[in-house]
């Protein structure tokens, strides 16, 4: 009885390690380089691609890893709320969130839909989700990854910042729901490379932004190492 | 008053035309035997399409466009070209994809989904769906320029996907104008051929992406 709960804890541990997407070779941030240096922002609630006023709506090519499926269409992305310049109609009546609320859209080439969310800071609504797709722990996990991509969970402690040693990165650490996050920065601190949060080894999500065009990555990639699932997203139109 | 009538009288014609009209018995055995023989006659097909999947709540619209090759029996190409890059082709039983450059080969006899979106684009795109009886009920209709076959399939299962599809025949060759997919929500998914040439030679290879 023993080695099997040795046996089971040493399993964990090391699926834990497998899943493990915090950054690496973290050290304090180094003095800074003049006067007028500051880090990139007294918090973390990024990314703010999608969050940002001018943000309406963006379709990307997509292709989806998870398990034994390959699926590959397109994914649209718009937001139709904001309530930080007045109430609008959802479709679904009127909502008052104090924050954004976005449609994700999936859909093979041809046209069928795979799933269709409705994401806001404190939920995610499922409009339609085909079948094979549609179990409550793959929901939950595509939730927060698109909820972190958007930018819609909430901050709730301030940042503290770390200097990631091989790359000369700066990484900002706090805490979101009960997500702990980390973003990594470019050393200018001008440039999110990537987004990754966790509150269990389970829901370990990683998200990196690439090929930035106008202040907008051109591609990103999101990955639940646990469940091996992988998002691409190509940009093919912004607003 | 009057003055209203005479733009009514013109208006009224135009919208009756415009309508659809059911077809009796005898005129769906008509069409079906058309269509039939449509499909044997025809060896392959060249065409430009256009897509247009239409999100009714989002009020949007994402448009892609496309060439599209076929080859009897059973030899697919599905072209996108616009808004980017990806090639679907199917020979028989086997389905290949291009996408990113990269290519991937899937069989349809281990994958019901690929087997199911196979069986209803190539039926759709050649009108051979209206004889499929034991799947889908099939309702006839008219316009002025075309016959429109309204399938709505059997399985509930089926449904909960796929609402129904509207296939739209030219009066003129009973050959394929455009399909309609509409889904269980209100979304739905147009698809227009358009500059098609019937019979022309097409070699083997495009079919190949290998």
């Amino acid at each position: 009885m023993k080695y099997l709960i040795l046996s089971n804890v040493i399993l964990i541990c090391s699926l834990a390690g497998c899943t493990s997407i915090k950054p690496r070779n973290l050290g304090p941030v180094p003095p800074p380089p003049s006067a007028s240096y500051q880090l990139p922002t007294a918090n973390c609630r990024l990314p703010t691609f999608f969050t940002d006023p001018s943000f309406q709506k963006a379709l990307f090519k997509a292709s989806m890893d998870i398990r034994d499926y390959h699926l590959t269409g397109l994914v649209f992305m718009k937001k139709i709320l904001d309530t930080r310049y007045g109430i609008r109609d959802t479709g679904y009546g009127m909502r008052d969130l104090g924050s954004c609320v976005y449609r994700v859209v999936f859909s093979n080439e041809l046209g069928m839909t795979f799933f269709d969310f409705e994401i806001s800071a404190d939920s995610m609504q499922v409009i339609y989700c085909f079948e094979p797709m549609n179990k409550k722990p793959m929901l939950k996990i595509l939730g927060t990854n698109f909820r972190l991509l958007l930018g819609t969970h909430m901050t709730e402690e301030p940042c503290l910042w770390f200097f990631q040693r091989e790359t000369g990165n700066l990484v900002g650490k706090d805490k979101s729901d009960h997500f702990k996050r980390w973003s990594t920065f470019s050393p200018a601190g001008d440039t999110l490379y990537s987004v990754a949060c966790k509150s269990t080894f389970a829901d370990a999500t990683r998200i990196s932004f690439t090929q930035y065009n106008l202040g907008f990555p051109g591609k990103i990639r999101i990955e639940n190492p646990f469940v091996k699932l992988k998002l691409s997203l190509t940009l093919l139109s912004l607003n | 008053m009057h003055k209203l009538v005479i733009p009514l009288l013109i208006l009224i014609p135009v919208v009756l035309f415009a309508q659809q009209k059911p077809l009796d018995a005898v005129s769906i055995q008509r069409i079906k035997n058309s269509v039939m023989q449509t499909a044997e006659s025809t060896k392959t097909i060249s065409s430009d399409f256009t897509q247009e999947k239409e999100m009714a709540i989002l009020n949007d619209k994402i448009i892609s466009s496309g060439k599209f090759y076929f080859k009897q029996e059973n030899l697919l190409r599905w072209e996108y070209i616009h808004p980017f890059s990806y090639i679907i082709t199917l020979c028989g039983n086997v389905i290949n994809i291009r996408d990113d450059g990269q290519t991937r080969e899937f069989n349809t006899r281990s994958n019901k989904l690929f087997a199911e979106i196979n069986k209803i684009v190539v039926g759709s795109v050649r009108g051979t769906l209206l004889n499929d009886s034991e799947n889908f009920k099939a309702n006839y209709s008219q316009n002025q320029q075309y016959y429109i076959v309204n399938l709505i399939p059997q399985s509930e299962k089926f449904r909960e996907s796929l609402q129904k599809i509207l296939i739209y025949f030219d009066k003129t060759d009973f050959s394929v104008d455009q399909v309609e997919l509409f889904e269980s929500g209100a979304d739905h998914t147009k698809i227009t051929f358009t500059n098609k040439k019937i019979n022309l030679p097409l070699p083997d290879e495009i079919f190949d992406l290998k």
